[in-house]
């Protein structure tokens, strides 16, 4: 018997126990789930089965064995959650994947007979009386979305672990046959872009993952092949397209796009490596080399085992990306992404549909646009921080819902996915932007890549409501891959007021034109207009959105009439680089969480671990999995640094510079996802060299973050310089080209305008 | 026989169905429930009704609000492992907890079977026209309710899925559209 899903199971083990005779990132990852599921099984549950039919260490196995006896000692418990009764879709997969890791147990022989026989009849029965009863909830065939792809394909995994010798079940069979009626059509009704419109969340842990498998399990089931590129009904979508946009939604730097409800995350690795196995296109493999993040755990399909997947699925060798892959992509019904060569500048237009009347999931965000540079995000988008005065509710935006609990009315408001939340063009100050019947929302989208630009006319999202408006058009151009430039090409027969809306991570600062926005990191955006001169208003936002910073700022420019024709430019710079690391730091554990500074110099002094803060120390090195850990070093100063570089994801961090405590409170909500750069004191600006005490927490489970993905430190710690900053002087549009006049250089780009707006419409305030 | 014994029989023995259907144990009246689909039929039809009567004796959806060991009780729970233990208000008899374990499971399996018959008596109909009317009705029992009375297209059910049709939850409003649209064709 050979544990089902894994091809070729002699071979992956021998790739994957020899990968750390070289260097690479598959040893390091390799490493890191080992260490884990050795040194904490139970706080690290999901690695064991994997851990366990690699090394066929009898630990190992013992390991992985308990860890599936206490999933179905929860079972019974797990009838009496509001989870299980009304959420069935999130506990089905996991429990279809339980089935599948009891199956690879059962090929170590992990439980004698009668156990294995007790194990499986509990297995199959409560997936025949929850989830099948699940499954069967869900309309079809018009249910298309992650829920019912969990839902079909965890019964069609577990319908087929339990119809493969030895097992010869009904239920099973039963279960397989409903999934497998289902699982085609609901690959095949997927949005042929890939996009499922649920946001990168479910796109990321709940679809793309799901598709990996659904392909795995069809080939198996039906002998088909290929069926990674097979359109299951006339729509066209294939499971390739859906993992195509799973890589698509990952912007340089390693977020993923924030729109939707979810906003900004990590992504997650396996359906990249999936798809890299399968195609082996740089895409794929490229953002798994360069971008991933290992120390970054969350539930796919509600389940933590999305690193072990990766490796198994990790792309052989030939298919390692040796150069960037284009990264600049256009889906008609979605939106493009324009990025430059060197990958420092990103922009993204997007016009996915949104839901109608309460665009919980699918947010209202029709042409809006998204900018990010040097890594870095510059928009903002997402939901607000939990418990906060949300700066988008409205009085007829907020929804009471009773049927997803026992007996409770659960009241929540939707405002946030209305356009007013978004970077987009809002008529007549109605930020409550959203319809109110299923209805086209786009026409006209088109793009050239080759000419870097992207452009689409949302007047019918518009109309619903305006019936005078006949045009709504955006399109967003990547010049002489340095600036964007966003123009607006709105029409109506009527006027209105036209308020072209940024939303931006904080915080504004003075600017001569337009308006400018300086993030923590030190990144800029200015956003000036070219044509006219607007009314200009900022605000600045608390609360909205809870990540990265539980804060924004929206730029208004408003204008009045009948027409506007605008054209924004979009200028990214930097204040700072990245000069060396700082390496090889003195690290001791501090078990119970209570040693003193001068208690924790003196552990510090006497220890012989030493570690480079790429990773928390247990997936670094050979030592205890705790969570409290200092670091200390102390290294010559470079005389221009002014500010390190720390660790993304650090969870209660202190630091010293030479016994100088610094405050890190206003990087506390952003250090989350985004690497926080400390300023060095102007008193230590001159100094020779730099003592360096750092304490840090991190995560000693999976579940650390709550369901919403627990991020251990990583990234290492780096000198920032401060840099001449290109700053633009002067901007202007004459005769069809654009002059951009920086203050290190001139820049004349050709640029055409849609085409010609009587000026006398444009009233401005 | 154990009870995973006693459903395969019944999923693979047509001659287990009606014993199975009046069983003790919820899990197999729903067993036997998913077997008469398979089997349309309308001599199930009185089985069926009987069914829904004895689903209709039981307190399903009386459960409190309880205490899990790990976590609320949320989707969260998914993830993660045992050891898992729930505390309620107060001492409950094995009987109740069970009918809050199973809540709309039977009458759902009952619905698709009478759904695949497409046929129903005018008692049976009352009964699938009150579980649309309940409003403490589960949205998983609903939404069945409306597919049955799209399949079994009787013009005493036309305010019942205009009722389905108004209600807030998807899984619901859509059977209630498909069948109202089937019902006009």
């Amino acid at each position: 018997m050979q544990p089902l899903l894994i091809d070729d199971i002699e071979r992956v083990r021998t790739r994957i126990l020899t990968s750390t005779d070289r260097k690479g990132r598959d040893a390091e990852l390799w490493r890191l789930v080992l260490r884990c599921a050795r040194t904490a099984p139970f706080s690290f549950p999901w690695f064991t089965p994997f851990v366990a039919v690699i090394t066929r260490d009898p630990q190992d196995i013992a390991n992985a064995a308990e860890v599936l006896r206490r999933y179905i000692g929860k079972l019974d418990t797990m009838y009496f959650s509001t989870g299980l009764q009304f959420h069935f879709w999130c506990f089905a997969f996991p429990h279809a994947k339980w089935s599948l890791y009891f199956q690879w147990l059962c090929t170590l022989n992990a439980f004698d007979d009668a156990e294995a026989a007790e194990i499986a009849e509990q297995l199959i029965e409560y997936h025949f009386v929850n989830f099948l009863y699940g499954l069967r909830t869900k309309p079809e065939p018009e249910c298309v979305d992650n829920q019912a792809l969990s839902l079909a394909l965890s019964a069609t995994l577990l319908g087929y672990v339990f119809t493969q010798p030895p097992y010869a079940s009904h239920m099973a069979t039963i279960i397989r046959d409903e999934g497998l009626r289902r699982l085609p059509g609901i690959l095949g009704d997927m949005p042929p872009s890939g996009y499922s419109g649920e946001g990168s969340s479910y796109m990321d842990c709940v679809n793309g993952p799901a598709v990996a498998l659904a392909v795995e399990l069809l080939e198996r089931i039906t002998g088909e092949s290929d069926v990674l590129r097979r359109p299951f009904t006339t729509n066209g979508a294939t499971p390739y397209a859906v993992l195509q946009m799973v890589a698509r939604e990952w912007m340089p730097g390693g977020l993923l796009l924030p729109w939707d409800n979810y906003g900004y995350q990590f992504g997650v690795r396996a359906p990249l490596a999936y798809a890299a196995h399968k195609t082996g296109e740089p895409l794929f493999t490229d953002i798994l080399h360069h971008e991933a993040l290992w120390s970054y755990d969350i539930g796919t399909g509600w389940a933590y085992d999305d690193l072990p997947w990766t490796l198994i699925w990790w792309p052989h060798r030939e298919h390692i990306a040796t150069s960037a892959s284009p990264r600049s992509w256009y889906e008609a019904q979605v939106g493009g992404a324009l990025v430059s060569d060197d990958r420092q500048f990103y922009a993204m237009q997007m016009w996915d549909a949104s839901t109608p009347i309460v665009p919980t999931r699918a947010h209202v965000n029709p042409n809006a646009v998204i900018f990010n540079a040097y890594g870095l995000p510059l928009s903002a988008d997402g939901s607000p921080t939990p418990g906060g005065a949300p700066r988008f509710k409205f009085a007829d935006t907020v929804r009471q819902v009773n049927f997803l609990t026992m007996g409770q009315i659960d009241e929540y408001n939707y405002g946030d996915g209305c356009g007013g939340a978004h970077s987009i063009v809002l008529v007549d100050d109605w930020e409550g932007l959203r319809n109110m019947t299923e209805c086209p929302q786009i026409r006209h989208a088109t793009a050239n890549l080759a000419q870097h630009t992207v452009m689409c006319d949302v007047a019918p999202t518009y109309q619903e409501r305006w019936s005078d408006i006949s045009t709504m058009i955006r399109r967003t151009t990547l010049c002489a891959q340095r600036f964007f430039v966003i123009e607006d090409y709105c029409h109506a027969s009527a006027p209105h007021t036209w308020t072209m809306r940024y939303v931006l991570r904080p915080s504004f600062v003075p600017s001569e034109s337009g308006i400018k926005i300086h993030t923590p990191e030190g990144v800029q955006l200015q956003l000036i207009p070219v044509l006219a001169t607007p009314h200009v208003h900022t605000e600045s936002v608390i609360g909205h959105p809870a990540k990265p910073d539980g804060a924004s700022g929206i730029a208004d420019f408003v204008y009045h009439g009948t027409n506007v024709h605008q054209l924004t430019l979009a200028w990214m710079s930097t204040t700072r680089t990245r000069g060396d690391a700082v390496l090889r730091f003195a690290a001791v554990a501090d078990a119970a969480d209570a040693f003193s500074v001068a208690e924790a110099r003196a552990h510090l002094s006497a220890t012989d671990i030493y570690l480079d803060m790429q990773l928390p120390p247990y997936m670094e090195a050979d030592v205890p999995i705790l969570k409290r850990w200092w670091y200390h070093t102390v290294v010559a100063k470079p005389p221009t640094a002014a500010w390190l570089q720390l660790p993304v994801g650090m969870a209660n961090p202190r630091i010293w510079l030479n016994t100088h405590e610094l405050d890190l409170t206003p990087h506390r909500c952003t250090a989350e996802l985004i690497a926080p750069q400390v300023a060095i004191p102007e008193h230590l600006r001159d100094a020779q060299e730099l003592d360096i005490l750092i304490c840090v927490d991190v995560p000693v489970s999976h579940y650390e973050g709550g369901g919403d993905g627990t991020i251990g430190f990583t990234g290492g710690v780096w000198w920032m310089h401060p840099v001449d900053t290109e700053d633009v002087v002067a901007v202007h549009w004459h005769n069809d080209m654009l002059h951009v006049h920086s203050t290190q250089r001139d820049y004349h780009v050709p640029y055409t305008r849609l085409e010609r707006v009587p000026d006398d419409t444009i009233r401005h305030n | 026989m154990t009870r995973y014994a006693t459903i395969e029989a019944v999923l693979s023995q047509p001659a287990h169905i009606d014993p199975a259907s009046r069983d003790a144990d919820w899990r197999i009246r729903y067993a036997a429930a998913i077997a008469m689909a398979y089997q349309p039929d309308a001599h199930w039809l009185p089985l069926l009704h009987d069914m829904l009567l004895i689903e209709a004796q039981r307190p399903l959806y009386t459960q409190p609000v309880v205490q899990f060991s790990q976590g609320t009780g949320d989707t969260r729970m998914a993830e993660q492992i045992g050891p898992l233990t729930v505390s309620f208000d107060r001492a409950y008899d094995e009987a109740t907890k069970d009918a809050w374990r199973c809540r709309g499971r039977v009458r759902q399996a009952v619905l698709f079977a009478i759904a695949a018959i497409g046929r129903a008596s005018p008692e049976l109909l009352d009964v699938l026209h009150s579980f649309i009317a309940d409003p403490h009705e589960d949205f998983a029992v609903k939404a069945a309710t409306a597919r049955a009375l799209g399949a079994i297209a009787h013009p005493s059910s036309l305010p019942y899925l205009q009722m389905a049709l108004a209600c807030d939850e998807w899984c619901t409003n859509r059977e209630a559209a498909k069948a109202l649209a089937r019902m006009a064709r």
